[in-house]
């Protein structure tokens, strides 16, 4: 009896901790996508959608995810019982492309890359903030594209996919970005 | 010098000044305060802006969590000099980025999280806490802290100006006030020189000029009142002191003049006075030498009439006689200059008692008998019925009387000699009147101016006819002068002389007045006689022979001797004396002795005085009644007396006799009044032997 | 015979008032000043002494002091004789112990009086 009590408790010890170390490797890809989920709550703060997206005052902001969510529960979690001029978040995983045109904010998984050009011409010309992870999103059309550099993430903004999307940036989340340009420019960034 | 004594202009400008400058202080500082505050909000609100914006612009940075867009934004306060410190909070409390001005202040004061929302003034800092917000949702807070540069440049430089303000504004008071307070200072200064004036010089007629009619204009008014009214004053007291000082001057004069003339007089009276001793002294001398080898001359004279008379040789006796009368008239005349030097120097003094006239007449006239008979004459005495007992000095009146019937037979032959003793009330007073009548040579009526002055016997030849000094009527006078009495004269020449006495019934001492020397009671001379180490006994007896034995028997005894005739006389001199015992008599004259026993019981002072009862009426049981000690029938034994005495004596150590007697400095006034005594008794005695003896 | 001492300085009133006592029946001792007077007034023994106040040497208030202090002669009546008949002197005399007194010059009748008084008068005032 003994020796297979002893053994039986080194056995959970052991996989207690090998359970930790998975939870804390798990934790940190999750706490990116916990600051990204902030982020995009606070870009819908910081971007004006135009006056006739929503049906009413109260109607939600819908956040579509295209491609694989990479997000989880994350997203839904820190957006839960938010609220941005008294509109609540709602969070959708798109099926098909043609579900975009519901959405006001489009997360653009890194999954589309392939399928990248399509969704970007999909949403041009619509109110819809695309937000992306994949490199180049912004310089190839994306409005936001978030860059996960020395373990922080910051942000490119693309103007004037912006303004064609005619959606106003406010000035101060523009100040906290990169700001690229599409290749037709020169690719100059600004702070 | 306090500031009360400050003279009044400078009293008044200080005060323009000082009520100025608290008045503008106060305004200053009123302003200076309001601005301060006010300043103070406006920059609370400027800093509270500054968070609101700071705030704003970093928001977006704390969402993001991107500190160093945080930091860049607080960095742009580097521009506001006075915010010291800027701090981002996150929610959870913890400092998200921060600013320090000139990066060298250390955040040690710095709270650790963040606070509530507001402003605070901490020391000279104003702090802002300032929520942090997006979109309604809080990101954390914003902490500023300024140090208020501009307030306390501002607070300073408003100061300055305010001091410089006050001091510019306190100078402009001081030109304006120096000018305006001689309004008030000028005309109070003008009276105070006036006044000043005035006091210094005396001098009333200045007057102090009115300049306004305010309060300090009828000052002004009430003093030049004041002034004319002292100035009235002064010229009436000037005039009253000049003429008092006039009248003090002549009085001063007249003083100096009076007082040289008194003493002049003075000195007159001193010369006049030693003459009058030296005369006296002289005379006192000059009647005991003479009167020694009289003594002999009589006695001798006497003694070989009796011889003569013895073996019959008439002749001889007749010669003897006349040699013995010659001696005693001699005698006599010895006396009555005496007598009269004594008079003249004031010191005869009078024996008061009462006694019975008619007693006295009849004695006198027993006395006189031989001289009337002399020349025939006849005479007749005749005693009014109210006439009864008097109070004098018996032996000046006997004398008196003596004197007139003396002249009366000398003057008169075969003719008639008459005596009349009545009694009048005059004046309220009772008098005793005597008139002797005579049928004799009488007096003219120049003769009778000079009737009663000595020496001044009405004719030279009369004293070589008649004989006699010519003094016996001036004694006569005079001593009827000492009783307060009058003398007077009728008279025809050839017809016969009456003379008229009228002397008071009851002398009194105090009539004496008119002899200054002898002014004092009868009693303080009995006193004189006293000896201080002795006892005194006070004897209360009618009877002039009780009051002699008791005094000569009671002195043997150790004792000083009172004697009094009568019993208020008594209670008066026991009072006086304190004597150690009293003798008294019950049957008296003028009052009884009951009653005197009575009012000394009675008496707090005398009450303890012992009262021996002397007296013929047998009452002992009514004497120890009212208080006697003792009773003793008359004929005294002197054995029982004496013990007694020695029992009260014992009883009663030793009292002290009446204090203010001092024998020592008195015995020349009391040498002078036995002198006198016993010479008027002794010239009285002999003219009793000379009329006797013819 | 009453035996009368006469003290007396003065000669002529000696001899004088000595005969005129001794025809009126009196015996008469004489002294010339005070001692002698007091060593004769114990020795004779007179019935009455007659003393002069003004005597040299010791006066007579001085002698009858002495005379009223001496046992034997204490009883003997002492009259004193004045010459200036001063109250004083009268006061001094009485005081000293005398009896009875009299002026000079002496009214003699009146000093027989005096001295049959001091004869007789022994218990009764």
């Amino acid at each position: 009896m003994r020796p297979l009590r002893l053994l039986i408790t080194i056995a959970i010890v052991i996989s207690l901790s090998f359970g930790f170390e998975a939870q804390a490797q798990d934790s940190s890809v999750s706490s990116e996508y916990l600051i990204k989920a902030g982020f995009i709550y606070n870009f819908a703060n910081l971007v004006q959608w135009p006056s006739n997206t929503f049906a009413q005052p109260n109607s939600p902001i819908v956040i579509g995810i295209l491609g694989e969510d990479p997000f989880g529960t994350i997203l839904d979690r820190v957006l839960e019982g938010k609220k941005v001029n008294g509109r609540v978040f709602l969070v959708k995983r798109l099926k098909s492309a043609l579900d975009l045109k519901e959405c006001h904010i489009v997360f653009v998984s890194s999954s589309e890359m392939a399928h990248l050009a399509e969704a970007i011409h999909l949403v041009k010309g619509m109110p819809i903030l695309t937000i992306g992870e994949i490199p180049g999103f912004a310089k190839r059309g994306g409005i936001i594209n978030l860059v996960l550099e020395d373990n922080k993430v910051h942000f490119e903004v693309n103007v004037e996919a912006a303004k064609e999307a005619d959606l106003n940036i406010s000035s101060r989340l523009l100040a906290l970005a990169r700001i690229v340009q599409e290749p037709a420019a020169d690719g100059r960034k600004t702070e | 010098m306090s500031l009360q004594d400050l003279s009044i202009r400078r009293k008044l400008i200080l005060i323009t000044m000082l009520t100025s400058s608290v008045a503008l202080l106060l305004s200053s500082a009123s302003f200076l305060i309001y601005d301060l505050i006010s300043f103070r909000q406006l920059l609370t609100q400027d800093l509270t802006t500054q968070a609101e914006i700071i705030g704003y612009n970093s928001a977006a940075a704390m969402a993001f969590k991107d500190e160093p867009a945080a930091t860049a934004t607080l960095s742009a306060l580097k521009v506001k000099g006075d915010i010291v410190a800027a701090v981002l909070y996150s929610p959870d409390g913890k400092m998200f980025a921060r600013y320090f001005r000139n990066d060298e202040t250390l955040p040690t004061f710095l709270p650790a999280r963040s606070q509530e929302k507001g402003y605070r003034f901490e020391g000279r800092y104003l702090e802002v806490w300032h929520d942090v917000t997006l979109n309604g949702e809080h990101l954390g807070t914003l902490f500023l802290q300024s140090d208020m540069r501009q307030w306390s440049t501002r607070a300073k430089r408003y100061a300055t100006i305010c001091l410089v303000f006050v001091l510019i504004s306190g100078f402009l008071a001081y030109l304006v006030s120096s000018k305006l307070q001689k309004v008030i200072s000028g005309p109070i200064v003008h009276l105070e020189d006036t006044m000043r004036m005035v006091s210094a010089n005396k001098n009333y007629e200045v007057r102090a000029v009115k300049s306004y009619a305010d309060e300090i204009g009828s000052l002004i008014d009430g003093f030049n009142t004041m002034l004319s009214d002292i100035q009235h004053r002064d010229t009436a007291l000037r005039g009253a002191n000049d003429e008092l000082q006039t009248r003090t001057r002549e009085l001063e004069e007249e003083i100096s003049q009076r007082k040289q003339a008194q003493e002049e007089l003075l000195k007159a009276k001193y010369v006049a006075e030693e003459a009058s001793r030296a005369k006296s002294t002289f005379l006192a001398n000059m009647s005991h030498e003479l009167r020694t080898p009289l003594n002999a001359i009589i006695g001798y004279s006497e003694m070989l009439e009796e011889e003569a008379q013895d073996s019959g040789t008439d002749t001889n006796v007749q010669d003897l006689q006349k040699i013995k009368s010659a001696g005693k008239h001699l005698l006599a005349l010895i006396n009555d200059v005496l007598d009269l030097s004594k008079i003249e120097a004031g010191k005869m003094s009078l024996h008061l008692e009462t006694f019975d006239v008619a007693g006295m007449i009849e004695e006198i006239v027993t006395t006189l008998q031989p001289a009337i008979n002399k020349n025939s004459n006849a005479l007749r005495v005749h005693l009014a019925d109210q006439v009864g007992m008097m109070r004098a000095d018996i032996t000046k009146v006997r004398q008196i009387l003596f004197n007139l019937l003396s002249n009366a037979c000398k003057f008169t032959d075969h003719g008639n000699i008459s005596v009349d003793v009545d009694q009048s009330t005059e004046e309220g007073l009772d008098w005793v009147r005597f008139r002797v009548t005579d049928t004799g040579i009488g007096i003219s009526t120049k003769q009778q101016k000079n009737l009663f002055q000595e020496f001044a016997q009405a004719d030279t030849s009369i004293a070589r006819k008649y004989g006699g000094t010519g003094l016996g009527l001036a004694i006569t006078h005079r001593f009827v002068q000492l009783m307060k009495g009058r003398i007077g004269v009728e008279s025809q020449p050839g017809e016969g002389s009456a003379f008229t006495v009228h002397i008071p019934a009851q002398v009194t001492l105090e009539a004496v007045g008119s002899l200054p020397a002898e002014g004092n009671s009868d009693a303080s001379d009995v006193i004189a006689d006293m000896q201080a180490d002795r006892d005194t006994i006070l004897v209360i007896d009618d009877d002039a022979a009780v009051r002699e034995l008791m005094s000569r028997f009671l002195m043997k005894l150790g004792f000083n001797v009172l004697t009094v005739p009568n019993g208020e006389e008594g209670l008066r001199l026991a009072k006086q004396v304190r004597p150690v015992l009293i003798t008294l008599d019950v049957v008296m004259p003028d009052c009884d002795g009951w009653s005197i026993l009575s009012k000394l019981k009675a008496d707090s002072e005398l009450s303890k005085v012992p009262v021996i009862m002397v007296t013929i009426v047998d009452n002992e049981a009514k004497g120890f009644d009212l208080g006697a000690s003792n009773y003793l029938i008359k004929p005294v034994d002197r054995e029982r007396l004496a013990v007694l005495i020695e029992k009260h004596r014992i009883s009663r150590p030793r009292a002290i006799t009446a204090s203010n007697t001092a024998p020592k400095s008195r015995p020349p006034r009391a040498q002078k009044r036995g002198e006198v005594e016993a010479e008027a008794s002794e010239r009285f005695s002999h003219a009793e032997n000379l009329t006797s003896r013819r | 015979m009453p035996k009368i001492l006469l003290v007396e300085d003065n000669e002529m009133n000696r001899d004088m008032l000595s005969r005129r006592l001794e025809r009126r029946g009196h015996s008469v001792v004489m002294a010339q000043d005070g001692e002698q007077g007091l060593s004769m007034a114990s020795t004779e023994m007179p019935d009455l002494i007659l003393m002069d106040i003004s005597l040299p040497f010791m006066d007579g208030c001085e002698v009858t002091r002495r005379l009223k202090a001496d046992k034997r002669t204490r009883d003997i009546p002492v009259i004193a004789l004045t010459a200036h008949a001063l109250v004083t002197d009268r006061v001094k005399a009485i005081n000293a112990g005398c009896d009875d007194y009299d002026t000079k010059p002496v009214e003699f009748s009146r000093l027989i009086e005096k001295i049959q008084n001091c004869l007789v008068e022994k218990k009764t005032l």
